[in-house]
């Protein structure tokens, strides 16, 4: 029901949007938070979903088009006139464009609690085919002063039907709001198309120093990566809370012909980007075998101080005589 | 009708009823999640927030949570939110006041679970001096304060962020709780900052002295523990209460004997109509211990719902004996 609701509000939006592109079709864009300047890291803070600006009224999530497949070596696109959409975690949507002061920035208020996705859609012929370009973002918004009743029922991932072709991360097992993917998860995403899973699409997964896989979706949509371990720092420098990005892209190509703007076409090619944020695994720097080591050195000095306690509490009466 | 009922409560046999409804609690907070159930963040137990099925969290995280904050910012708008906290806190603790420590706690629980091992086995418990007593128990009430004013120190940038929520590092709830849901995590030391591995090595460290701690000495922990000491600042106003009448006692010492905490004024004092003490966990072994009709009692909104009977004590010991 509520999909559905989605869907129509945002097929009206899309309907309604003057497409003006400015971006090539053969390029891969995609939103980041990480900032393109030292001045403007400098603003963002951390959150439980990812880099954000602390306002006084809440986070202010702050993204910026990037135009490239790698993720070290995509530039930041100066300008872009064209629209978004901003789904709010209670389905609110709205329209809102790129600041453009130096860069294609955008920048939006998360003033409640869970997921926020910005789409940007850019469709246009090219050599007869019509390239439909869906960039997202989903950004959480978390605060552990609001609480956590909420939470749970916040989790699950929200399929957009409205949106022609898009890439939905599936939550982990036992996903929270405090849960960092890392190195070694498994994350697996789904691809939709018409609302539908689609099947033979081709997913790639870009890690941030570059590697790279492709893989094909199942008949439910699916595609699955191992997150592989790409931060390799000397001990006295490793961070826990050192983040990288990775970039997904899934393209799919449809035969079906139509007509778009009064111009045919034969079929459509479609490409979805989302980008996300990793951190090293837990299982770097956390260390069962010392943690049981001094858990046994606790107990076992207790048992002693316990029992030399009593053995000299419980000693051989001594008369003692006076002089 | 309601004679019967009284009679039957008086008469009863508290030890059971006290193990079947901690063992229905201990599912509850442990698995309660699983099952939907949702209490909120501000609980006066060690529901805790580790333990992936929890149906809670207990308020010493969003309390040691909402405290990382600047002085200004504590003043203002986080101040309210700590407030609120307080606020619904308050309302849960207001009902059952410290029995949360003697029915609801986890941790209480497998504490009395480690005792019961600990008879069984045949092992001596030990006792703490007067002297030894007077000193430990203000321990509590550092650790109460350390854990407000350490995460203020974070807030401050006086800490490092990675002391996190500090009494929480060394509790052993946060280790031994969630291995009942088939997680080991926290069992592990944390090397990616000095601060996460000391406070890492320091809460396993407990731990192995907790489970020894818990082995010799009835319930170990509850001594220290700072929510003990936050829920006796609050206990004056609460609808459930242990009274004593001074004129019945003949200080005979058996509610003392039976007592997990050694509160000596239960036996002593017999001038206070109020008897709970900071140390209470309300678990009423001494109501069901006392020989004199209406020495002691549990009351509820001023209504006896429990109290010290002959007859009651007669049947509870013969049961005892019977039992060995």
């Amino acid at each position: 029901m509520m999909n559905m609701l989605i869907r129509k509000i945002i097929q009206g939006f899309l309907l309604g949007m003057l497409f003006v592109s400015n971006l090539s079709a053969s390029e891969t864009y995609w939103l980041s938070d990480i900032a393109p300047t030292k001045e403007q890291a400098k603003k963002m803070r951390p959150s439980h979903g990812g880099l954000v600006i602390r306002g006084r009224d809440g986070y202010i999530k702050k993204l910026w088009l990037r135009k490239g497949n790698e993720i070290l070596n995509s530039s930041y696109v100066s300008q872009s006139e064209m629209p978004l959409v901003l789904v709010t975690p209670e389905s609110q949507q709205s329209e809102i464009v790129f600041g453009n002061k130096a860069f294609a920035d955008v920048s939006f208020k998360m003033p409640e609690e869970g997921f926020y996705n910005l789409f940007l859609i850019d469709r246009q012929i090219k050599d007869g085919v019509l390239q439909e370009s869906v960039i997202k973002n989903e950004s959480l918004n978390h605060s552990c002063r609001t609480g956590h009743d909420h939470t749970k029922e916040k989790m699950p991932p929200l399929y957009f039907d409205g949106v022609t072709f898009d890439l939905v991360r599936e939550r982990l097992p036992r996903e929270t709001f405090h849960t960092h993917m890392g190195s070694g998860d498994i994350i697996n995403y789904r691809v939709m198309l018409n609302g539908k899973p689609v099947g033979g699409a081709s997913v790639t997964m870009v890690t941030h120093k570059g590697w790279s896989k492709t893989v094909k979706t199942n008949p439910e949509g699916r595609a699955s990566f191992e997150m592989i371990r790409d931060y390799y720092p000397a001990w006295h420098e490793f961070k826990k809370r050192n983040m990288e990005t990775f970039l997904v892209i899934a393209e799919y190509h449809s035969v079906d012909g139509g007509v778009y703007e009064g111009e045919n076409y034969e079929g459509v090619h479609y490409k979805a980007t989302s980008a996300g944020n990793y951190y090293p695994s837990t299982r770097d720097y956390a260390s069962y075998a010392y943690g049981l080591l001094i858990g046994l050195f606790g107990l076992t000095a207790s048992i002693f101080f316990i029992y030399f306690h009593r053995k000299r509490r419980a000693g051989v009466y001594k008369e003692k005589r006076l002089a | 009708m309601l004679k019967t009922v009284k009679d039957f409560v008086n008469h009863g046999d508290l030890r059971r009823f006290r193990f079947w409804l901690q063992l229905l609690l201990f599912i509850l907070f442990i698995y309660g999640g699983y099952a939907a159930i949702q209490l909120g963040d501000n609980l006066p137990t060690f529901s805790c927030t580790y333990v992936d099925g929890k149906p809670g969290t207990c308020f010493l995280v969003p309390l040691q949570h909402r405290m990382v904050t600047t002085p200004e910012k504590l003043f203002s708008y986080a101040g309210m939110a700590i407030l609120t906290g307080l606020f619904y806190f308050t309302l849960w603790f207001l009902v059952f006041n410290k029995a949360w420590c003697g029915y609801a706690c986890p941790l209480g629980t497998i504490q009395d679970w480690i005792t019961a091992l600990r008879k069984k086995l045949g092992f001596q418990y030990v006792t703490y001096s007067w002297e030894q007593f007077k000193k430990l128990k203000k321990i509590k009430y550092a650790l109460l304060l350390l854990l407000i004013f350490i995460p203020m120190g974070i807030g401050s940038g006086i800490f490092s962020h990675d002391m996190g929520v500090p009494f929480c590092m060394i509790c052993p709830a946060r280790t031994i709780l969630p291995i009942f849901s088939g997680d080991f995590s926290q069992l592990t030391i944390d090397f990616s900052s000095k601060t996460k591995m000391i406070m890492t090595s320091l809460g396993m460290l407990i731990t192995g002295i907790f489970l020894v701690g818990a082995f010799v000495k009835k319930r170990f922990f509850c001594f220290f523990c700072p929510m003990s000491a936050l829920h006796y600042l609050l206990s004056k106003p609460a609808l459930l209460k242990l009274k004593k009448d001074g004129s019945k006692c003949t200080k005979c010492g058996d509610c003392y004997s039976v007592c997990d905490m050694q509160i000596k004024d239960i036996a002593d004092d017999v001038e206070s109509r109020n008897i709970l003490r900071d140390d209470c966990i309300m678990c009423f072994k001494c109501v069901s211990a006392c020989p004199e009709e209406g020495a002691l009692e549990v009351d509820f909104m001023g209504q006896p719902i429990f109290e010290a009977t002959v007859q009651g004590y007669i049947k509870r010991m013969q049961k005892g004996n019977k039992s060995g």
